[in-house]
Formats: C-alpha cells, structure tokens, sequence
C-alpha cells in the first residue's frame, strides 16, 4: 500500500497558500500519525514564517484487486446516477455515480433499479454502514450526522468530466 | 472543528475524461479500517457504473491543537521562499525531498544558500528525518514513496518558487 501523507496547508503574509507534506508507513496507527504530525509541524513551524493553518492525514486504498475495473464501451462520467441522502440531523447528502451502467436504471423512469442486487447493496451500505470487520463505517454529512434514508436515486447528466487530452 | 473524513474515488471513462465521487464518513476509524472500507465500498460503486476506478483516498483531519505554532505570519513570510531538503533511505539509495514554505532566511549560513548546520532548529528537523520520533521505544518514521524509512539527509537549502 501507498504510504501516509501527511498535508500541512500553510499562509504567508499576504494570504497566499502552499502545501508542505511527510510521508510515513502505510502501517502505521492514526494515533502515531497523529502523534508525528505535532512533532513535525512544530519543526518546521520553527524554520518558518507563515502560519500553519491544517493538516489532513491522506492514505489510498489499495484498489489492486477490484472485479471487473475496467472501462466499458461508451462510458461516459457525464451520465451519472444522482442520489439524495437525509441524515439523522436533517441535512442532505449528495452523492453521485459517473458513467451509470444503463442497466441498472428502469426502463422510462429513469430512477435507479433498487430491486437489482448491485443497486441494493450499494445503497444498503451507504444508508446502514459497511461491515469492515472489526467496526462498521457510516457515511455522514458535514456534521457527523449518518444517513437517515434514501430521497432519491436517479440518472441524471451534467458537465462533470474534465478531458485530459 | 476539523470536518468528517472525506472518501475520494477517481474515475476515467473511455474518452479519458475524469471526475470523481466525494463523501464523507465518521470519525475515529483505524488506518487498517480505512483500507478495508477504501475497496469494499469501491468495488460496490465499480459494481454499478461503466467507468474505471482510478484511485480512492481517504483524508483524515489531524489535530495540531498540542503543537506549539505561531498564530500570526510574520513581515517577511513568503511563499515564494522555500527550505529545499533532500534525503534518501541509504539502503536503496530511494532519495525523497521535502519543501518547506515561507522559509526564514535567519536559518541559513551566512554567504551561502545553505542551511545552518549548526542552528538547533536545523538540527531538529534533520533529527527527526533521520531518526524518527520516539513513541514507547518504537520510532515513527518518515519514509520514501516505497515505504521505506529515511535515515539521511543529502542537503538542506533555500530555493525558490518559480515566479
């Protein structure tokens, strides 16, 4: 696995932005990482003159085995389902699926097949949390409200793609 | 209050046209955890959509609140000025590089673009990317792209940003 990166966003004078990052083992603790993120920002805060704003620890999954990651014929990231999440705080959550599989929407409706089984456990994981073995993760909004329920779950288009050559 | 994690998957599709799909998820999980949940819930979102998967992070908001950090910049804070430092895990010969912002020139041998060998806030973060930091007998240590550990510093200099 990737390691951990360590981001500190920092601001100089006049405002302006700039990232400084570390690196540490992809096996370490959040509770090491936390505890080094402290140690090395008070290093170079002390070689500074800006002001250290944040940190955000950033790990990448390792995706080497996932079934079926590939591209299909004619997909596109601007055909995209749209789903509407309710949290227990009241406030929505919006998620979106680019290039949507066209089989799993319903004919003439254009809302997304709950009855198909990837569509099911897609959004049970998202609205009831996902097993991870040792703890359940819940998808939350801003607030760390979880999701209450679906509001809705449909196909939708817009200009989300950004082209690369 | 630092926001929720946020899940980060990439996608491409065949005109190599790329977006991605962002939420976010609880606190508190472990890295181990965040690995798991970083493919299950990728491959469930593969599952349903035609575009390939090219990455999936997750960012986890720290707490800097311990660290003993200036609050206002000072007068000659820019970041155009950086500490330029290159390091290397000396048993692959793997060299990483670091590149501190706002760089106070106080920090640099006089005559020279280099930093002060003998300046103690010098001396500490060398220290630290060298050695690690301790934590009940096991060090954390910095590491390269390959997840091996650093263990000496090439040189620390002042560089700047291209304008």
């Amino acid at each position: 696995m990737m390691p951990i990166q360590i981001i500190y966003t920092v601001y100089d004078k006049r405002g302006k932005r700039a990232t400084t990052s570390v690196k540490l083992g992809s096996s370490e603790t959040m509770a090491r990482v936390q505890l080094f993120a402290v140690a090395w920002a008070d290093a170079i805060d002390n070689l500074m003159g800006g002001v250290i704003r944040s940190a955000v620890a950033l790990l990448q999954a390792s995706i080497a085995g996932l079934v079926g990651n590939v591209v299909g014929t004619n997909a596109d990231v601007e055909e995209i389902a749209e789903m509407q999440f309710d949290s227990v705080n009241g406030k929505p959550i919006y998620i979106t699926v680019p290039a949507i599989n066209e089989n799993k929407v319903l004919n003439d409706t254009g809302v997304l097949d709950e009855t198909d089984t990837d569509v099911a456990a897609l959004l049970a994981a998202l609205v009831e949390g996902l097993d991870v073995g040792t703890d359940t993760v819940y998808v939350v909004d801003t607030g760390g409200g979880e999701v209450a329920d679906v509001v809705y779950a449909r196909e939708a288009s817009r200009n989300s793609g950004t082209r690369k050559v | 209050m630092s926001l929720q994690p946020q899940v980060t998957i990439s996608w491409v599709d065949d005109k190599e046209k790329t977006t991605t799909t962002k939420f976010r998820i609880l606190t508190g999980y472990t890295t181990a955890e965040l690995n798991t949940y970083g493919f299950a819930i990728a491959q469930l979102f593969k599952d349903i959509s035609t575009a390939k998967i090219t990455d999936v992070s997750i960012s986890v908001g720290l707490d800097l609140s311990l660290a003993s950090l200036k609050t206002v910049a000072t007068t000659f804070a820019d970041w155009f000025t950086k500490l330029f430092v290159q390091a290397r895990d000396v048993s692959e010969g793997v060299i990483t590089k670091y590149f501190v912002p706002t760089f106070d020139e106080a920090n640099i041998s006089s005559g020279s673009d280099v930093a002060n060998a003998a300046d103690a806030e010098v001396i500490a973060l060398q220290t630290l990317i060298e050695d690690g930091l301790a934590d009940g007998g096991i060090f954390i240590h910095p590491v390269t792209d390959y997840n091996q550990n650093v263990d000496a510093v090439d040189f620390m200099r002042e560089n700047f940003r291209k304008s």
